[in-house]
């Protein structure tokens, strides 16, 4: 399916210590769109997780929701563990609506370990990250004895 | 395509009665903010439907709602001058008001100059080429035609997402500019079309419903009994409750209730006045 409206987004890892990362989008019921598909390196504090290129639609008599996910598994630092937002990878549930504003934008959020914030140009949302042990999925992804990436 | 039934009216009437309540309510925003878009978009897709519904034997409601409307048009005109968004790249889609108000009411709006001169520029999308046709400047049956044939081709008959579902619906509403004229080349898909509609109102999916149906009353197209069953249900809750709910994950609160439901309920109110032609 193509979109008629697209942005790039990156997460920033503000979680105080190396982390691996991996956040989803989904439009409406159109396939999920995850970060990362396939493996990747632990992501260094201050640097950001990504590219992922997401879609959707604006338009008149045309209605849809974006979901979104994010999790961490913070390897090193105070707050080592890994935290998620509700939801799962391949099942986003944080609704967060892009408008045609955020068209071809590049777009940053950032994830700590209590909170995963959606910065929108439409506007932004936020919604609590919560001590997880389902990150299985995000693991698997994962090389071990990966080492960080540089921002 | 079959008549259409007492229920049907009186559904129609019914969610005619909820828009005329909440009219204030379709007003354009003005904001400062990014989303101009999302500013206009009740107030467009309002107009959208009183446009189609203009020529049917439903015409007094859209006639008395177009001049209730156009006050409020004028007033985006005045407090947001065509000339200052012509930069945007959905420009024709937000000017999109003016040509079909002016269409319905049979009048010219203050800024009509400055709009045909936006409505002068290809738009890069097809939504926006729709608004340019409405405005006369050009026609885009064909391109419309060209993108329901590669959705309808590719299709295999089976589960389809909401954003292909809600792609054939626009083509079909694009190409025949809100059912004001015939398919070029008309599609066998209605029976398929009308399927999809009814498995739509079974999972409550109402506004998906109500855009298949509109689909094809616009494009004339025969949905069969399947179409007639989702029209029966779409009439059903439209009377049950006076409006309909756009996304079933989305629950009205006090606080959300019109803008929970008017997108559905003046979709649903298309679907269920718009084949009385």
């Amino acid at each position: 399916m193509s979109f008629n409206n697209s942005a790039t987004i990156f997460v920033t890892n503000n979680t105080g210590g190396n982390a691996n990362i991996a956040f989803s989008h989904q439009y409406s019921d159109d396939p999920v769109q995850v970060w990362p598909t396939g493996s990747t390196q632990p992501i260094a504090p201050g640097a950001a997780a990504g590219p992922l290129e997401v879609g959707w639609n604006t338009g008149f008599l045309r209605t849809g929701q974006d979901t979104w996910y994010c999790a961490v598994q913070v390897l090193d630092g105070p707050s080592a563990g890994s935290y998620a937002t509700e939801g799962t990878l391949e099942n986003p549930t944080k609704q967060c609506t892009l408008e045609s504003s955020d068209n071809g934008s590049t777009l940053t959020f950032s994830v700590t370990t209590e909170i995963f914030v959606m910065t929108e140009n439409s506007g932004s949302c936020s919604t609590s990250m919560s001590a997880a042990s389902a990150i299985a999925a995000m693991a698997q992804k994962q090389p071990k004895n990966a080492q960080p990436q540089a921002a | 395509m079959a008549a259409a039934s007492d229920t049907w009216r009186e559904a129609a009437a019914t969610l005619c009665h909820w828009v005329d309540a909440r009219l204030e309510r379709f007003r354009p925003a003005v904001s400062a903010g990014p989303n101009l878009l999302r500013d206009v978009t009740p107030f467009t897709e309002l107009s959208m439907i009183v446009y189609a519904l203009a020529p049917t034997r439903f015409r007094i409601w859209p006639a008395t709602t177009a001049e209730r409307l156009w006050p409020m048009l004028e007033e985006l005109g005045a407090r947001r001058p065509p000339e200052t968004i012509g930069r945007h790249p959905r420009s024709a889609e937000l000017l999109l008001a003016f040509p079909l108000l002016e269409d319905v009411t049979g009048r010219r709006s203050l800024c009509h100059d400055e709009v045909a001169r936006v409505m002068g520029e290809p738009a890069s999308m097809l939504d926006g080429e729709l608004a340019r046709d409405i405005a006369g400047a050009t026609d885009c049956r064909e391109a419309a035609e060209r993108e329901l044939a590669r959705l309808l081709d590719t299709w295999d008959g089976g589960p389809t997402t909401t954003s292909w579902t809600y792609a054939v619906t626009h083509a079909l509403f694009y190409a025949t500019k809100l059912g004001r004229r015939r398919l070029a080349s008309p599609t066998a898909y209605g029976p398929a079309l009308g399927t999809l509609a009814r498995r739509a109102a079974e999972a409550r999916r109402w506004d998906l419903a109500a855009e298949l149906l509109v689909a094809l009353a616009w494009a004339r197209l025969d949905g069969g009994r399947d179409a007639d069953a989702g029209r029966d249900a779409l009439a059903a809750v439209a009377l049950e409750e006076g409006s309909v709910l756009s996304d079933p994950r989305v629950p009205t609160t006090h606080a959300n209730e019109f803008e929970s439901r008017y997108h559905a309920t003046v979709v649903a109110l298309a679907a269920l006045a718009g084949d009385q032609r």
